[in-house]
């Protein structure tokens, strides 16, 4: 008559064993868990030329991956010590307030109510929305697009918004199409879908490439929106925020100073310049208060490089890209971006 | 009455056919148009076939892009773009694995799936064959993950087939014995027993697989601190293993509710107790039982590991989705998923069939 | 020994019901902390904001404007209109994929195997993908469009239909149900004298006809005005008319085209169940095969396969949350991208657990209760 208890046993000591783990909230810093685990968790998109994806030898690029990869130069010295997870719109923004990530470089537009979920840090691009549309649809401005069929990810992007935007104010009529991922939404608009495929400005440009006649198509924007594009951190850790937000302000603060990865050695050795000696490490204990290393910002320039080495390898002419900077050069040249002084 | 269903619902029910008295079968042409239904139904199906197979083939084969395989051979060709398939494909079938340690991957699914050749024959079938397994898929995670002489790889690189392959024959190897306890537990005369496991059963069964996955990736950071934590890869196979158990507990409580009371007055009549009796009487027979089932749901469990993409893993259809970003190629899209989708489908098919084997081998044998 | 046995058992069930609220206990303190560490608000508010996004198709009316809980309204009801057209088609597929497979027509038996292979062996989001794909490489494009009859374009922006908008007035409507209730009753009355003769009058025929009749006569009688919309060739698109986009036309063929194939082998799996005496005793009546199937077959066939009918219905539900893969958007996308504008993620996965809980244990239900009944007919 053991039988009974015998069982019972058996599958009472399994059903705890899965449920009662223990659980409980953690106090840890980013930081310190971070350096724990032996690398910094950003999250990345599904695959946009130029921004972010894995190449054919698996490894991340873009510029998105990049800036984060400048937030692990900072902690580790080494930009290999960051690993992306793929996010659709959908999950980005819990990945980030689960603290499954540690890092958002994503095109996420900085908006105040994302900006009450999550903690923006930085804009480390600047972009608007744009239209792909073939030549032969004939569209110059949005107007254009009455009664056209528009292609684009859903999921609560801010295109959406830009469109209905858009839609109100050029007083058109247009059929949404939306979709998972910019891959599935761009190859319905190539396939013939669509009249027009909606992305961000910087994307679109790549995605041109992608067509089989890249010269039958072309961008135009409503002029509408200017977005910036931020880098985002969770909520609730001052530390984290500063370490990210001066990792994305090195690299424009150095393109500012004219200091490249090629040339970093030699200015540390003949500046006279007392932030620039602070900053490339030569002032000992200067970044204590951040919890990092002296020498963190000039192992940014030096494995990263400039914002404006990154731009040109990722989306510039020595990218399958060519994208125009415009407002992405910084103020001095004609553009959007200035750097925090860092004295 | 479930279980006497889904052994109705079995994939083939060879053995009826096989009883059919031999009769000498009439030829093709009247086979095809003895009667004027048949006679217009072949006329219908003939039609549809001449009708779809030239542009098909024209598409497939003679206006498609083979060799080389640069992106210009695409662009020029009328027909499907297999360069592109060729080109990426070490991509597609390994993903974002590093690729000078690409032959890991590779090892790793030569190993698998030998292993499964091996497993497929009859008499292979004992005591070792579960620690060939065991040591199989220890061997499989080294090679994978690295470390002890080989470079380390984290579970974050991993991709493509290899990560398949690991998913599937882990979570139904955890989900088996798991779905064993279930289906006893569901069947337990103990009623907080019993009311657990259908409430477990019953509410995985009624979820979505990809809301789960969902959980599983977004969510679970929330219920379990940091350092519990287990990688992204360790939740999929966490969530695909409860799916698959909730699902193989049905079909072995069909297979137990079929085995004759008799069986188990017998058992007991010998003194047996509760869990020699399962094991030695009961349980052999009702796996019998349900095989065809069983096949069933380990083929759809396969085809399930197809929407590990949700937590950010890179099986086969997000490296697929990676590949087609590549800015230096067209986008062709329809042939990148039928390379997969004949992936899956050379997987399930070969597994269906080592399943019909099984079945008319259980058939003859009483 | 019996009692030591159930003592046994009481104490093992006790301890399970304290580890399991032990369990949920520190989940949900754990949790709560969590939240509150990370400073993640929690709340239902949100549902009662403007959703500020729109939804490329749906069933119900919907604009930004309307509350989010509207916004998950309709997207269940998008899926609930998705799995009920599924579920019907795939059931007639179905049934008759099945009985083909088991054809002695080589052509029509290979075709059907080829059919239900697919659908049993390929991932149902890649043949999703793929059906999706193959909109492109068939159809024209909308300046070309197909125009097989007068007011039907089919393309690649989709089927365009001319959409008939009838004023139903109110005679009609009783009409309809009166004559709707005649056949119902002449239905009855031939069952009724079937029973007491053995032989079947045509009751049923000649109410039919005689509805038909009283409809049109009511229909021109009470002055039908139907309105007809016709659809034209814009520039790139059809415009107007019924339009059925390919986004919805493609989740529909290729879930049906799935779930036909699991459909199609429970029914062969029925039909290869019934026992052979039951064809032969048909046959010695002298019925032909089409009424054997019909009269003796199909219907026992039914009551075995329902059971496993069931959960392949249940499946259909649920796999309609892949929907969004061919842009589609059901009732999980829509709760994923309130997720994404709000981040309320825990509530949001909260809703979609829920919901589909109860759906597919209504659905369940429902059909538990049908197979109770026809058993009961049985015996």
């Amino acid at each position: 008559m053991k039988i009974k208890s015998f069982r019972g046993f058996g599958i009472s000591a399994i059903v705890v064993l899965t449920i009662a783990m223990p659980v409980g909230a953690s106090a840890q810093s980013i930081l310190d868990k971070i350096k724990q685990r032996g690398y910094v968790s950003c999250g990345a998109s599904q695959g946009v030329p130029g921004l972010s994806r894995p190449d054919e030898r698996g490894a991340w690029t873009g510029f998105d991956v990049e800036t984060c990869r400048a937030v692990a130069v900072a902690v580790f010295a080494d930009k290999e010590k960051a690993r992306f997870v793929p996010l659709n719109a959908a999950q980005r923004l819990p990945a980030l307030q689960t603290g499954e990530i540690d890092v958002l470089s994503r095109t996420t537009t900085w908006t105040f109510s994302r900006d009450l979920a999550v903690r923006f840090v930085a804009t480390n691009l600047f972009d608007s929305d744009a239209a792909m549309v073939r030549k032969a649809f004939k569209a110059e401005t949005f107007n254009d697009l009455n009664t056209a069929t528009v292609c684009l990810q859903g999921g609560g992007s801010l295109l959406e918004k830009a469109l209905d935007e858009a839609v109100e104010v050029f007083k058109i009529k247009v059929n949404r199409v939306y979709f998972d991922s910019t891959v599935q939404a761009r190859d319905a608009y190539f396939s013939g879908r669509c009249d027009a495929y909606m992305t961000d400005g910087l994307a679109a440009v790549g995605q041109r490439s992608n067509a089989r006649d890249p010269d039958q198509h072309q961008i135009i924007s409503s002029g509408l929106t200017l977005e910036g594009l931020g880098v985002a951190i969770p909520r609730g850790d001052d530390r984290w925020f500063d370490i990210v937000r001066y990792a994305v302000n090195v690299l424009i603060w150095a393109e500012e100073k004219g200091i490249t990865s090629k040339n970093v050695d030699e200015i540390a050795r003949t500046t006279g310049s007392a932030e620039v000696k602070k900053v490339l490490g030569l002032e000992p204990g200067w970044s204590r208060n951040l919890g990092l290393d002296d020498k963190w910002a000039y192992n940014i320039i030096k494995q990263i490089g400039n914002y404006a080495e990154v731009w040109d390898r990722n989306l510039g002419k020595d990218s399958p890209l060519k994208a125009e900077r415009g407002r992405n050069r910084l103020f001095k040249d004609g553009g959007l971006h200035f750097p925090i002084p860092m004295n | 009455m479930t279980d006497a269903a889904s052994i109705a619902s079995s994939r083939k029910a060879g053995a009826v056919e096989v009883e059919r008295p031999p009769v000498r079968p009439p030829g093709i042409i009247s086979r095809m148009f003895g009667t004027p239904l048949n006679a217009a139904l072949s006329a219908v199906f003939l039609g549809g076939l001449l009708w779809i197979l030239p542009g098909l083939l024209r598409w497939l084969v003679f206006d498609a892009a083979f060799l080389p395989a640069e992106p210009r051979t695409c662009q020029a060709a009328a027909g499907a773009c297999w360069s592109f398939v060729f080109a990426k494909s070490s991509q597609i079938l390994f993903g974002i694995y590093p690729p000078d340690e690409r032959w890991r991957p590779g090892l790793a699914c030569v190993l698998i799936l030998v292993l499964l050749g091996w497993s497929v024959r009859p008499t292979s079938w004992n005591g070792r064959l579960f620690l060939l397994w065991a040591a199989t898929l220890v061997l499989v995670i080294w090679i994978m993950a690295g470390g002890y002489g080989l470079p380390f790889v984290p579970t974050s690189s991993w991709g493509g087939l290899p990560v398949t392959l690991i998913l599937t024959v882990v979570a139904i190897g955890i989900a088996f014995p798991l779905s064993i306890l279930l289906a006893l537990g569901r069947r337990s005369e103990m009623p907080v027993v019993s009311v657990m496991c259908v409430l477990f059963i019953e509410t995985v069964r009624g979820l979505p697989l990809l809301s789960i996955l969902f959980v599983a990736s977004i969510m679970l950071p929330l219920f379990v601190p940091e350092a519990l934590l287990p990688d992204k890869f360790v939740r999929a196979l966490i969530a695909l293993t409860l799916f698959a158990s909730a699902y193989l507990a049905e079909v072995i409580r069909g297979g137990l509710q079929a085995v004759p009371r008799g069986q188990y007055e017998g058992a007991k009549a010998l003194g047996l107790g509760y869990w020699r009796m399962q094991r030695l009487v009961i349980l052999p027979q009702a796996i019998r039982i349900v095989i065809p089932a069983l096949a069933n749901t380990i083929i759809v469990m396969i085809k399930n590991t197809s929407l590990v993409l949700v937590v950010g893993l890179f099986d086969l259809i997000s490296s697929g989705k990676a590949a087609l970003a590549d800015p230096a190629w067209p986008s062709p899209s329809a042939e990148t998923y039928l390379f997969i989708g004949a992936i899956y489908f050379t997987l399930a098919f070969s597994f269906a069939r080592f399943a019909d084997f099984l079945e008319r081998r259980n058939k003859t044998g009483h | 020994m019996l009692t030591y046995a159930r003592h046994r058992a009481i104490v093992l069930q006790g301890a399970l019901i304290a580890a399991v609220s032990v369990g949920a206990y520190v989940l949900v303190t754990g949790t709560a902390a969590n939240l509150s560490a990370r400073g993640i608000p929690l709340g239902f508010g949100f549902l009662f904001a403007p959703a500020n996004f729109s939804i490329s198709e749906t069933l119900l009316p919907f604009k930004p404007q309307d509350p989010n809980w509207w916004a998950i309204v309709v997207g269940i009801a998008n899926t609930l209109f998705v799995s009920a057209v599924v579920i019907s088609a795939s059931s007639i597929l179905g049934l008759l994929v099945g009985i083909g497979r088991l054809s002695g027509n080589p052509l029509v038996a290979g075709a059907t195997r080829v059919w239900v292979e697919i659908a049993r062996n390929t991932p149902v989001l890649i043949l999703l993908i793929f059906v999706y794909a193959l909109w492109w490489k068939i159809l024209p494009t909308a300046s070309e469009a197909a125009n097989p009859l007068p007011g039907v374009y089919l393309s690649m922006r989709g089927l365009a239909l001319p959409l008939v908008d009838i004023a139903w007035p109110p005679a009609l409507v009783m009409t309809l149900i009166t004559c709707a209730a005649a056949v119902w009753a002449a239905r009855g009355l031939a069952v009724r004298r079937q029973e007491a003769s053995g032989h079947r009058p045509a009751y049923v025929t000649v109410a039919v006809a005689a509805s038909i009749a009283t409809l049109a006569a009511t229909a021109v009688l009470s002055g039908v005005s139907a309105t007809v919309e016709w659809p034209r060739l814009g520039r790139t698109n059809v415009i107007g008319g019924l339009q059925l986009t390919p986004e919805l036309t493609t989740i529909l063929v290729g879930l049906t085209i799935y779930t036909t194939g699991f459909i199609a082998e429970i029914v062969r799996g029925g039909i290869l169940a019934i026992g052979k005496g039951q064809w032969e005793a048909a046959r010695s009546l002298g019925l032909t095969q089409g009424r054997i199937l019909r009269l003796v077959v199909v219907p026992q066939t039914l009551r075995v396969v329902l059971p496993p009918l069931t959960s392949q219905y249940v499946n259909v539900v649920k796999n309609s949350t892949l929907a969004i893969a061919v842009g589609y958007q059901d009732f999980m996308t829509i709760v994923g991208t309130i997720i994404n504008k709000t981040s309320h993620a825990v509530e949001g996965i909260a809703i979609i657990l829920g919901i589909f809980l109860i759906l597919n244990l209504l659905l369940s239900g429902a059909l538990n209760w049908v197979n109770r009944r026809m058993a009961i007919v049985e015996r």
